[in-house]
């Protein structure tokens, strides 16, 4: 696909601007501003819907008022714009591209997400691969081996994965690591919000409610995914074959939208319960560093109630990613999909896949093990490192939006329920 | 049309002709329209003087309910073997035996056919209160069924509210990529007729663009007084489908200059569904084309059962050039056209025959220019 050159007008040029466009399908530009986009769209509101004005933005180059366009983050990218766009301008490419650009310019583009960007998560990985390989050789020296045989707990067949790397080790890594990750989105949230106010009083749509009230709405509703099930394409109204007069025609109506739902609901449900798995066992060693008599030492035994939870997320997690991929592969078939979801999933079966294995291998006792568990930390380090970059970053960026939309009463799709005559207008 | 302008140009230039039409009447889908635009007279004033002067020229032969059943190229010469499809009238159902014909040069002016409604399904075009521009311009036709008065099919009153929907079918990538040239000037000319037959009738035109180049641009202009009254709106919008909606139907659509949705409803909805050639390869069974190759597009098209001509085809049907010598076509079979410019179309069309003919070397006296039209289902 030839790189779409910028355009010519562009009221707020960008050096990076040809660039957005070739993220975004390198079609935009052929947007007619039929508006069919915004009607199919099943999240829209009635009043300014998008993504037609983010197709003319876009097309004008007026990148200040992307900036300030919360709904980017309200899309759910299910397609159907991009299905029925009469110019095959893909307006749901256009939506996803406008993402990763936010992400890039709120997380900052720091050097390090110029070298995730230009290497994808896979040059993330390859550092973090690296870098705990030289942990590794470090680690070997001190304890003179590669493979260390810990003789303390009979019941782990002498694989300890403390004992090649200490807790506290993994701890100061990880923790720098996610604190640094999460000083970034905190100040890219900051900054999406300051974009987001417009200057003046803000006039609320509707009944007022509380702030505490509203983030819990967001936070619901996009935990368990409950909005995609507005997702679903409806079938058409009046199939040829009943000759046009069977409205009921909702039997043929496959749900498209059930991969993509049942996907996100099994991946967010498994990724809480390892993390607070994680965080008892972290808590359980803490106790163990301040001489507290309830503290317990990982690995904990395999019947262990926390563990069993850990092992079922870690199976649910996997057919959540399944779920996702196969709708990914189905959505492709139709249209362009980003490369950064893909690779996101991939690294997500890459992390779930070594930690099972390396699970696996440290009960059976073989020194392979340590090798799988050091992919299993670069895995999951390259995870933390590149979120702020990575769809990933859409748990903080979306909730922002979805809270400010909420917070002036934007919240509420469509209805068609009063419909007004011809005449009226 | 343009086959009739060419082969009545053709004739009148000295040279014999053939007219082969695979229906029972000569005209076309011309024959069906209300009335031309832009002088809003009906088709038949047009239509009466040319068949007149075809039908008393000593040099044309008219083949009517035939069709071309198979063609062979000898020696810079076409031989055009020809079914008659009417029947013998001893009351058997023999075929009549296939004639076959010699000429110097071929003019294919095998028109259009609407895009079908059964692939805008999804757009909700089965409810009964959709109507297609082609199915309006029949009702809207003196000789039509309700005698051209367009009623609610359902209860047979007179609509109160109109919506035309542009661009249905036409200029998106996912049914016919060209714009089919005509919907739009034919939607102005089905207000005007309406809104000056019906007083209490309000319309709205849903488009993407309104394309009324030259002096089509005077229907929108007539139509100023209409759109002063409130009578009429052009509305910025593609609705996405037809839903319906009490006794009517709604149409759910974003107004792009306001950024607003809309869903108002309406008595009747007319979509301007675009013209595709008739010889596009997409609505005739793989039956037919048995040996139809995977990428035919650009290719010499095989020898089939429906219309035997080597051909150029382009990806949507229409004929970029002949693939032999001495094969020129008009009308829409080349590009969507309207009467006018299908008329010029065939009269160009005889020309550039006449030109071939000259360029040729063989004796005079026997050369003879066949025309073939009709619709070929």
């Amino acid at each position: 696909m030839p790189a779409a050159p910028d355009h010519p007008s562009s009221a707020c040029p960008r050096p990076d601007a040809s660039r957005l466009l070739r993220d975004a399908g390198g079609k935009a530009l052929s947007c007619l501003q039929c508006g069919m986009c915004s009607v199919v769209c099943p999240h829209a509101p009635d009043i300014a819907p998008w993504p037609r004005k983010e197709m003319l933005w876009l097309g004008w180059g007026r990148h200040d008022r992307l900036q300030r366009d919360p709904d980017i983050w309200l899309c759910r990218d299910c397609g159907h714009c991009a299905r029925l766009c009469p110019r095959g301008a893909d307006p749901a490419a256009v939506m996803a591209a406008l993402r990763v650009d936010a992400c890039r310019r709120l997380s900052g583009n720091l050097p390090w997400a110029r070298l995730s960007a230009r290497l994808g998560i896979w040059g993330l990985l390859l550092t973090a691969l690296l870098g705990w390989g030289i942990v590794w050789l470090v680690r070997a020296v001190q304890t003179g081996s590669w493979f260390p045989v810990a003789r303390t707990t009979p019941e782990a067949n002498g694989i300890l994965f403390a004992a090649l790397y200490p807790v506290g080790l993994i701890d100061a890594i990880f923790l720098l690591t996610t604190l640094i990750v999460l000083l970034i989105l905190g100040r890219g949230a900051c900054r999406q919000w300051r974009a987001y106010a417009p200057p003046g009083k803000l006039l609320r749509a509707g009944p007022r409610t509380s702030a505490l009230s509203d983030l819990w709405a967001v936070l619901r509703d996009g935990l368990s995914g409950r909005d995609f099930a507005r997702c679903r394409m409806p079938a058409a109204p009046f199939p040829p074959e009943t000759g046009g007069r069977d409205a009921a025609g909702q039997t043929t109506d496959a749900d498209t939208s059930r991969p993509l739902r049942l996907g996100h609901l099994l991946l967010t449900g498994s990724l809480l319960v390892l993390a607070a798995v994680s965080g008892y066992v972290a808590v359980g060693h803490w106790a163990g560093l301040l001489g507290w008599s309830w503290a317990f030492a990982s690995p904990l035994p395999l019947r262990d109630p926390v563990k069993l939870a850990a092992n079922l997320a870690a199976f649910t997690l996997l057919l959540g990613l399944w779920q996702l991929w196969r709708r990914r592969h189905a959505e492709q078939r139709h249209r362009r999909l980003l490369p950064q979801g893909r690779q996101m999933l991939l690294l997500f079966f890459g992390i779930t896949l070594s930690g099972l294995a390396a699970q696996w291998l440290r009960l059976a006792g073989t020194p392979a093990a340590y090798a799988v568990y050091t992919l299993h930390l670069a895995l999951v380090w390259a995870l933390f490192a590149g979120l702020p970059w990575s769809p990933l970053a859409h748990l903080v960026y979306r909730t922002v939006a979805l809270f400010r939309v909420r917070r002036y009463g934007r919240c509420r799709p469509h209805t068609f329920s009063a419909s007004s005559d011809a005449k009226d207008a | 049309m343009a086959g009739l302008t060419a082969a009545v140009e053709a004739a009148e230039c000295g040279i014999s002709t053939h007219l082969v039409e695979i229906s029972s009447s000569l005209g076309g889908r011309v024959r069906a329209l209300a009335s031309y635009f832009p002088k809003m007279c009906p088709p038949s004033c047009g239509l009466e003087l040319l068949e007149g002067r075809l039908r008393r020229h000593p040099r044309v032969r008219l083949h009517l309910s035939t069709r071309l059943a198979g063609y062979a190229a000898s020696d810079g010469r076409h031989e055009l073997v020809l079914q008659s499809l009417a029947p013998t009238g001893d009351g058997q159902d023999e075929p009549a035996a296939p004639s076959a014909i010699r000429c110097d040069a071929v003019i294919v002016a095998t028109g259009w056919r609407p895009y079908p409604v059964a692939h805008l399904a999804d757009r909700g075009v089965g409810h009964p209160l959709c109507l297609t521009n082609v199915q309006l311009e029949r009702l809207l036709s003196p000789d039509g069924p309700t005698g051209g008065r367009a009623l609610r099919p359902d209860t047979g009153v007179p609509p109160r509210r109109m919506a035309f929907l542009q661009c249905a079918g036409s200029r998106d990538v996912n049914h016919l990529p060209h714009c089919s040239a005509v919907c739009c000037s034919a939607t102005l000319k089905h207000c005007r007729i309406l809104l000056e037959r019906l007083p209490d009738l309000h319309i709205d035109v849903y488009y993407m663009d309104l394309r009324t180049p030259g002096r089509l641009f005077l229907l929108r202009e007539a139509l100023t007084e209409h759109e002063r009254a409130g009578r009429l709106r052009f509305l910025p919008a593609r609705p996405h489908r037809a839903e319906p909606d009490g006794d009517g139907i709604r149409l759910p659509a974003e107004n792009s200059l306001t950024g607003e949705r809309l869903a108002y409803r309406y008595d009747l909805a007319v979509w301007a569904t675009g013209m595709r050639p008739s010889l596009s390869p997409h609505d005739i069974s793989a039956a037919a084309w048995p040996n139809l190759p995977e990428n035919w597009q650009g290719q010499p098209l095989p020898q089939a059962e429906t219309l035997p001509l080597p051909l150029l085809l382009d990806r949507q049907g229409f004929v970029m050039e002949s693939g032999q010598a001495g094969i020129f076509a008009a009308g829409c079979a080349v590009r969507p056209m309207n009467v006018a410019e299908s008329v010029r179309s065939g009269a160009a069309a005889a020309m550039r025959a006449l030109a071939h003919l000259h360029r040729g070397t063989g004796a005079a006296g026997t050369r003879q220019a066949a025309r073939q039209e009709g619709d070929h289902a």
